[in-house]
């Protein structure tokens, strides 16, 4: 994992011809999900087999268990991993290990045709079974699993045969490729090994693991997709956090790094041998949770006066380092439910409106709000905060910063025990009845910014239920006016997934959660 | 009292003492904020899947049932898995171990290099020159934080010079020499502090013997030089330097925590920071258990060595100074 310190030297020499045309290129976006022709990255030429690729981040692997999202778990899963199906950045589905599929004209059932000839890393065939097993696993409450609210209009998995299944639905099925997207598959065996040992139809296989260092995934040669991977080995070294990470960059101990901090990337871009990307379409966005039960809060006039004196601009320049706009609505651009003119309109700054709403709604300056940041795990967080903060500060409202370690941060999120909260969420680029269903802060009942209205869970519903483009715009665009007015989540920015990498690594791409895919990765030595 | 009273006395009280930490150290795991269930399920998870979750671990059992079964497991050598990895604990415990004791022999073999010999330079000539510049260099030493210089020099050894890894620890059965450059910062910066302990304290205890009667007595006998040093003033000076290096030991054992993070050395300070930032219980516990252990079986082994070497201390008329 600790290479020879000559190479740097050497590389250097090369890269300066490497940089002046990466310099002409800059700091451009590229389009997400594979499927798509975005081999942007920095080597030049046809991919080369061979070669060990060393992927660096803040923080171990932490389960097996592809149930389980944290993002520490981003580089295995897609690697060890497949689905049946994956989303392109039109959120259609592309096929997977499910070749095609249909469904019944009442679309209660969804038909998947299985591929052929697949094998699990163990030997043991993949069919229709292991893809009943792995639903299994998915939807028991036990486990944990993310999606598990997405796949709860599955009523049944039918069998039919080796390569055919069958999801019945007790409900329009809106999430069902969502959760298809994110559901990896597993074979069919000791549920308690998951977690400890994973067994995939991935491009790799585990070789190895050294808990709080690092694990080997090698190339699984029976891999279904020809060609491919082209990379021998991929070393996944957990750096201690972003700044380890970061040195082992560029002192040349590594070759890739996702999710560099924004603030480092342009110092990165300037190094030799050293690119980064800031990739176009985000699930992340961040976002001010305001808790609607706390006292001083529980008028929308003085929450939306709130979101009025926020100014988003300067996040988006200072603490995003000027990669995204401002946002305020919860969705990515390429969601149905993005709206040119609403975020024009909705997104405003203006301090003065703000200060009119506070006082026509009689707040009373005296308390202090607190804003809850977890600490050390997103910097954009923290510095958000700051410029909140202060901005609030100016018409009149007292805040208080409390930065939190992991365990207290999720305990005061879980216990609603905030009365702002700094934070993230996911899933904004997805079918927005997926984002809301599948995240705390958007769900209509039991939100963790304890908001709830008829009006709200109507609206949702029906747009659950609604399969006509058209009309589901129309119930978009009530939504997105009742989420601006009752300013319950202050979405400010989005997070987009960046990375950073050597120049002689090409090839990379990611899905549409920012998961990285490594099978089409290649190094030019 | 014989040496082997004195032992069996000591080790039963080691046994009383860890029934006692291992209680403490169970209501002290359980009564941090926040649990290891909302942490697993992560944000997004609905109150019904956290229950789910939080009962899969076995929190949902009576306070005392789980420290019960944890005593009783933890007696049969099974410590329970990690809530995050489902890895036995023991086995990242035993994982993490041999990282430790590597970093810590090399820094106390490093220090004891340094902090010797010139504790007894710096007592044997007192206001030399030579002893001002050991007592600089031990007051830089002791004021200088580990984590500033341990930054400074991975700045300047792998950043700028390329010599040497930024961190990271490479086993030195796959790549000796690999080995040896990973361990080189890490060791050098605990050896830092060490070395200045150590010579401080050699140096005062060296001092403290030289003026003994008995060594007067012995130059006065016409001893040489030399035979009065070795046979009088260091074998005095040994003792208590036993008991300060015993001291240091357990805490270079129990994991240069801040050290391990900076450099991503996987030890048990690394462990240990890992446990309680994710409330893994069992892993916590059992970490705790250990540090307990050792620090107890250390000053065993300290106090032993002392009387061994001490027949004062074992007659019990204690030494006189």
């Amino acid at each position: 994992m600790v290479q020879h310190q000559r190479r740097w030297r050497m590389r250097r020499l090369a890269a300066v011809t490497a940089v002046g045309v990466m310099a002409a290129a800059g700091c451009s976006s590229i389009d997400t999900p594979a499927g798509d022709d975005a081999d942007d990255t920095a080597a030049e030429g046809e991919p080369q087999t061979g070669g060990t690729l060393t992927y660096l981040q803040a923080g171990d692997v932490s389960t097996f268990d592809p149930a389980m999202l944290p993002q520490v778990n981003y580089v295995m899963l897609p690697q060890l991993f497949d689905t049946l199906i994956s989303l392109d950045a039109e959120l259609e589905p592309q096929p997977e290990l499910a070749e095609s599929w249909e469904f019944s004209d009442d679309r209660s059932q969804l038909t998947l045709h299985l591929k052929e000839g697949v094998v699990f890393h163990d030997g043991t065939p993949f069919t229709a079974q292991s893809v009943a097993f792995t639903l299994e696993h998915y939807r028991d409450p036990e486990v944990g699993a993310l999606i598990r609210p997405l796949l709860a209009a599955v009523s049944e998995v039918e069998v039919v045969d080796d390569t055919t299944v069958v999801l019945h639905f007790s409900e329009e099925p809106v999430s069902v490729f969502d959760a298809l997207d994110l559901m990896f598959i597993i074979p069919e065996g000791d549920r308690d090994r998951i977690a400890t040992e994973p067994i995939g139809t991935g491009p790799f296989e585990l070789e190895s693991r050294q808990p709080g260092v690092g694990l080997t995934l090698v190339r699984n040669e029976d891999y279904w997709k020809d060609g491919q991977p082209y990379l021998d080995q991929i070393e996944v070294v957990a750096a201690r956090d972003q700044q380890a990470a970061i040195v082992q960059l560029e002192s040349d101990a590594g070759d890739i790094l996702l999710r560099p901090q924004y603030s480092d990337l342009a110092r990165l871009e300037d190094q030799d041998g050293i690119s980064t990307r800031v990739l176009d379409i985000s699930p992340n966005m961040l976002s001010l949770h305001v808790n609607v039960a706390s006292p001083e809060l529980v008028d929308a006039n003085v929450r939306k006066a709130i979101s009025l004196a926020i100014n988003r601009e300067r996040i988006a320049e200072t603490v995003l380092a000027g990669t995204v706009e401002p946002a305020c609505l919860p969705w990515s651009e390429g969601s149905p439910a993005y709206n040119e003119k609403q975020v024009r309109e909705g997104c405003a700054y203006d301090p003065a409106e703000a200060e009119r709403l506070l006082a026509d709604a009689g707040y009373d300056g005296s308390a202090e709000l607190s804003i809850v940041v977890q600490s050390g795990v997103e910097p954009a967080y923290a510095a958000a905060a700051e410029i909140i903060a202060e901005d609030l500060r100016q018409i009149g409202v007292t805040v208080a910063i409390e930065p939190a370690e992991e365990a207290e941060a999720a305990r005061r999120l879980d216990q609603r025990d905030y009365d702002l909260y700094s934070k993230g969420y996911g899933r904004a680029n997805r079918d927005p009845v997926t984002a809301i269903r599948s995240t705390a802060a958007w769900r209509p009942d039991d939100g963790v910014t304890n908001y709830a209205s008829p009006e709200y869970t109507d609206l949702v519903n029906r747009a659950a239920a609604e399969t006509d483009p058209q009309a589901r715009q129309q119930i978009f665009e009530q939504l997105n006016q009742l989420i601006l007015d009752e300013s319950f989540m202050l979405t400010i920015t989005s997070l987009p997934t960046t990375f950073a990498f050597a120049d002689h690594v090409g090839g990379l791409t990611t899905n549409l959660e920012g998961m990285p895919l490594l099978d089409e990765a290649w190094i030019s030595e | 009292m014989s040496m082997t009273r004195y032992v069996a006395g000591r080790l039963a009280q080691i046994v009383l003492l860890a029934f006692l930490a291992s209680l403490l150290i169970f209501m002290f795991s359980r009564a941090l904020p926040g649990d290891p269930a909302t942490l697993y399920a992560g944000p997004d998870a609905t109150a019904e899947t956290v229950a789910a979750v939080r009962s899969s671990f076995g929190l949902d059992d009576p306070i005392f049932v789980q420290y019960w079964r944890w005593l009783t497991e933890a007696l049969q050598g099974n410590f329970g898995q990690s809530y995050n990895s489902r890895l036995p604990v023991s086995e990242l415990v035993v994982g993490a171990l041999p990282a430790t004791l590597q970093l810590a022999a090399a820094g106390l073999l490093l220090a004891l290099i340094i902090g010797l010999p010139t504790g007894v330079i710096s007592a044997l000539k007192p206001g030399s020159k030579a002893d001002y510049a050991i007592t600089t260099y031990n007051g830089l030493a002791l004021s200088i934080p580990g984590f500033w210089l341990a930054i400074l020099l991975i700045i300047l050894f792998a950043l700028v010079l390329g010599l040497l890894p930024a961190g990271g620890r490479v086993s030195f059965l796959d790549d000796p020499a690999g080995a040896l450059r990973a361990i080189a910062l890490p060791a050098v910066v605990l050896a830092f502090r060490l070395s200045a302990v150590l010579s401080r304290f050699t140096r005062t205890v060296v001092l403290e013997a030289l003026n003994d009667d008995h060594v007067l007595t012995a130059t006065a006998k016409g001893l040489s030089r030399r035979a009065v040093l070795t046979r009088h003033v260091f074998r005095n000076a040994v003792v208590p330097l036993i008991t300060i290096i015993a001291v240091e030991v357990a805490e270079l054992l129990n994991g240069a925590v801040i050290l391990e993070a900076l450099f991503g050395w996987p030890g048990m300070g690394w462990l240990s920071v890992d446990a309680v930032q994710t409330r893994d219980y069992l892993l916590l516990q059992a970490m705790l258990l250990v540090f307990v252990l050792v620090t107890l079986s250390l000053n065993l082994l300290a106090d032993v060595t002392h009387a061994r070497l001490d027949p004062r201390v074992r007659t019990r008329r204690g030494a006189v100074r």
